[in-house]
């Protein structure tokens, strides 16, 4: 639904885009990460139409938006970090203006201005002075006036911002809703845990070139090959460390630390060899009270993979 | 300079690039007129007259630039803060409305006092041609500070009542013309009655422009004119700050809009109803959506601008309605004596005034205003054209005209009433004011294309208009010292010259037919700066490179 080759972009000696290569499935909502200033915006503002690369291909749709930017503005709704409102003007008058502005019929717009209300949940302000709404309630009239015209895709930079957790946990809801109408998503944000759980897919950008993209499953694994796991035991947690030691090698395993009766643990291996492993120590006397693996997260992985960029440690998508 | 407030405004004035544009066209527009006025025959005895000629431009010019500069400084002082959510910001700080209001006070009155010091190196230039003494000089320098002060408070004071800086603008120019020009208007009327001389010296002292006149042709003025008008502006200004003090302490902590609902209690809805004819712009009564023939930049303007709360432009048309009327009385009761010339000029002037004064601030947020509230993305990216765009604003302006021209039409009838013009020349009238009114669009629209900001749109664009009115007036000043074909150009792009010379018959009679060559400068003028504005547009509305 998205694709863009060596997309790259210049603004005279700063480089905003670095032959970004991008792949975009239908009804995937993809995550874009990365700090401020990292070329999420440039990204957004090419594929939207906005805005012409320096080189390179992009498609949205199938729609080339650098030789067709105004038929790829048909097909792409795109609510930006900052949004204007108008005012004196009410909610459903707003969303009737965009989507004359759109040249929908009027008959048309009637019905689907009452559509987008009733999808986004922001049917009860139909009467509300938009530029009276709070933050969040603007941010999903701002969503609703992304979708008046029915685009296949929306590009959505920073919709969670200045939220508060009520409104980014429906936010979130509004997301999945709109993946399981057939919409396909990109989405950037800085609150990283919000896009692991709503996201397919994510990119981490950083300096302007893709460090990563892949599935989140397979991010985490990409990024960190050792599992992290919690072992307590009994007592003797001392004892218990230097029996793993000595079992296993330092490339295989790694103890990090101990605290009290926890081990915490740095593993490399499938999950039948973890079991092998917490066999060995009850065989080996050690009285285990429980395991378990911690889960690595979005916030680790982005740490990790930008702090390697920096070093230069890693190499781009 | 404990103040953080004045050492912030102050600071950040000083710096804006804004402020040394102004100060550079201040000094080349003074130094210009000096170096062209300046006597080629003899400096010290000879040249008297044309000694107290250039004194009388150089002063006029002075406080005309100080006038005009007020509002650029002082009235968007307060609504900038309100725009960028700051002003609540000031009132959380251990700062007292007194401390905020007087740092905001002394920063935009020292701005503009800057711009009087300025002008001393071009005074002193005066004093080589012997033309003006030490007392005069110092009352000339009292009355422009008294100015200064005077009109950055009134700009301060709206800035303070209203909620944008596009508004506080708007007004404070209204409220400049009315302090300038208004005080003349009895005297153009009633110059003849000797009943009322005495009423009408006063009332014309209250002008700044007129306690100028007094200091240097004390002959032509009252000398007790610049008295006067110090008094008033002393008694102004001590009023002023009070209101201010009291605005600041009343509109602290004040909540935020109500969202607006609709109405279905029916004996609200009645209430609603009878408030005709506000009951037809009623935001709350709109249902229909945007229809297909229409233009929808119009139908946004409409609904978000003039009918969105724009109650104010019934009571413009009010207020232009209630003065056709009372010029009407003034003809009927037969105050102009035996001369229909000052009647029929006052007419015109408030009609053409009007356009000059209101049109220009119509247009001047054009653009600015889309780019301001960060919704030009969202225009870009729908399908709408750069010339439905600028026409959607060019006809929303246009809608506000028709309500002020309707208002001051019964002004016409009493030209009718007078009965010495021809059909013709009220024609030839009408299409002056059609063609200004074009013009004060098409600058608006200009200065709103090239600026960055509506303050500055609406500046540049009554910078723009008062050139053309005010600037072409030049030749009067300046009498044999311009050549015929500059004088005739400099008359022909005046609007209010060209109307009143085809109306009357005793004015600019020494020069040619007029009207032609205005209409053609006019829809010339208004052609390139609507083009210009269409080509920006046209940038702004496309891919970025």
């Amino acid at each position: 639904m998205i694709q863009t080759e060596k997309l790259t972009k210049k603004y005279k000696d700063v480089l905003a885009l670095d032959s970004l290569n991008l792949r975009i499935e239908p009804r995937e909502i993809f995550g874009y990460i990365g700090p401020n200033g990292a070329g999420k915006t440039t990204t957004i503002r090419i594929l939207c139409g906005l805005m012409k690369p320096t080189s390179g291909q992009a498609t949205v749709a199938g729609v080339d938006v650098v030789k067709h930017p105004e038929k790829a503005k048909a097909v792409v709704g795109y609510q930006p970090d900052i949004f204007g409102v108008y005012r004196g003007m009410r909610v459903w008058e707003y969303l009737d203006f965009f989507g004359a502005a759109y040249r929908m019929p009027a008959q048309r717009r009637k019905s689907r201005v009452e559509e987008v209300l009733q999808i986004t949940g922001t049917d009860v302000m139909h009467d509300y002075y938009v530029d009276s709404l709070s933050r969040g309630m603007q941010q999903r009239v701002g969503i609703a006036r992304a979708l008046v015209h029915d685009p296949q895709v929306l590009l959505l930079d920073e919709p969670t911002s200045g939220l508060d957790p009520r409104a980014r946990i429906e936010m979130r809801q509004l997301l999945r809703k709109l993946k399981e109408m057939g919409k396909t998503i990109l989405v950037s944000s800085h609150i990283l845990p919000e896009l692991a759980t709503i996201c397919d897919r994510i990119g981490i950008i950083e300096q302007a070139r893709l460090l990563l993209c892949d599935k989140m499953e397979q991010v985490l694994k990409q990024v960190e090959q050792r599992r992290l796991v919690e072992i307590e035991v009994l007592d003797q947690a001392e004892k218990a460390a230097a029996a793993l030691k000595e079992a296993y090698s330092a490339d295989k395993l790694e103890v990090k630390e101990i605290v009290g009766r926890l081990l915490r643990v740095s593993f490399e291996g499938e999950d039948i060899e973890i079991a092998k492993m917490l066999k060995s120590l009850v065989q080996g006397g050690y009285q285990v009270l429980w395991y378990r693996e911690e889960p690595l997260d979005l916030e680790h992985v982005y740490m990790k993979v930008t702090a390697e960029a920096k070093a230069g440690t890693r190499r781009t998508e | 300079m404990t103040n953080p407030i004045l050492k912030r405004e102050l600071t950040t004035a000083l710096r804006a690039p804004v402020t040394l544009a102004l100060a550079a066209l201040y000094l080349v527009v003074l130094g210009g007129l000096i170096g062209w006025m300046w006597p080629e025959e003899g400096i010290f005895s000879l040249a008297a007259q044309a000694s107290r000629s250039i004194l009388l431009v150089f002063t006029v010019t002075q406080l005309l630039l100080v006038i005009l500069y007020a509002p650029a400084f002082a009235a968007a002082s307060i609504t900038s803060e309100k725009e960028q959510n700051t002003y609540d910001l000031l009132f959380a700080t251990q700062l007292r409305p007194k401390d905020i209001i007087i740092g905001k006070l002394c920063s935009s009155i020292t701005t503009l006092l800057m711009f009087v010091v300025l002008s001393l190196p071009f005074f002193a230039a005066c004093f080589f041609l012997g033309a003006v003494s030490v007392r005069e000089a110092v009352v000339i320098y009292l009355v422009a500070t008294a100015s200064s002060v005077f009109f950055g408070l009134l700009g301060l004071c709206v800035s303070a009542v209203v909620s944008s800086s596009h508004t506080a603008l708007v007004a404070t120019y209204l409220f400049i013309l009315l302090i300038n020009a208004g005080p003349w208007v009895p005297y153009l009327l009633l110059k003849n009655q000797l009943w009322a001389a005495s009423l009408i010296e006063t009332i014309r002292a209250i002008s700044p422009v007129a306690a100028m006149a007094s200091v240097i042709s004390p002959a032509y003025e009252g000398t007790a004119a610049w008295r006067l008008f110090l008094l008033f502006a002393i008694a102004g200004a001590v009023v002023m700050t009070l209101f201010l003090l009291t605005t600041a302490y009343l509109t602290r902590g004040r909540p935020p809009r109500s969202h607006g609902r609709a109405i279905t209690d029916p004996k609200e809805l009645m209430k609603r109803k009878l408030r005709f004819p506000f009951y037809l712009i009623d935001p709350m009564r709109r249902k229909r959506n945007i229809p297909n023939w229409m233009n929808p930049i119009f139908a946004k303007e409409m609904r978000s601008k003039a009918f969105g709360g724009g109650i104010w432009i019934f009571r413009s048309a009010y207020l232009c309605f209630a003065v056709s009327m009372l010029l009407m009385a003034a003809v009927a009761g037969n105050m102009v004596g035996q001369t229909p010339d000052a009647i029929r000029a006052v007419a015109l002037m408030f009609q053409l005034g009007l356009v000059v004064l209101i049109v220009p601030s119509l247009t001047a947020g054009a653009v600015t205003q889309e780019r301001e509230r960060a919704s030009i993305d969202l225009l870009r990216l729908s399908r709408v054209r750069p010339l439905a765009f600028l026409l959607g604003k060019i006809e929303v302006a246009a809608v506000f005209v028709m309500f002020l021209v309707v208002g001051s039409a019964p002004a016409w009838y009493v030209i009718y009433y007078l009965g010495t013009n021809t059909v013709q020349e009220i024609l030839v009238c009408w299409s002056i004011i059609l063609t200004t009114m074009v013009l004060a669009m098409a600058a608006g629209l200009f200065a709103s294309a090239v600026s960055p900001r509506t303050a500055v749109a609406t500046a540049i664009a009554y910078g723009l208009m008062f050139v053309i009115t005010l600037g072409t007036l030049l030749p009067l000043l300046m009498g044999d010292q311009l050549t015929g074909l500059v004088r005739d150009v400099m008359f022909a792009l005046n609007p209010f010259v060209s109307a009143i010379q085809t109306l009357t018959s005793g004015y600019f009679a020494d020069v040619g037919d007029l009207w032609r060559a205005h209409l053609a400068w006019s829809l010339g003028l208004s052609g390139a700066a609507c083009l210009w504005t269409y080509l920006r547009i046209r940038r702004m509305l496309s891919t970025q490179r």
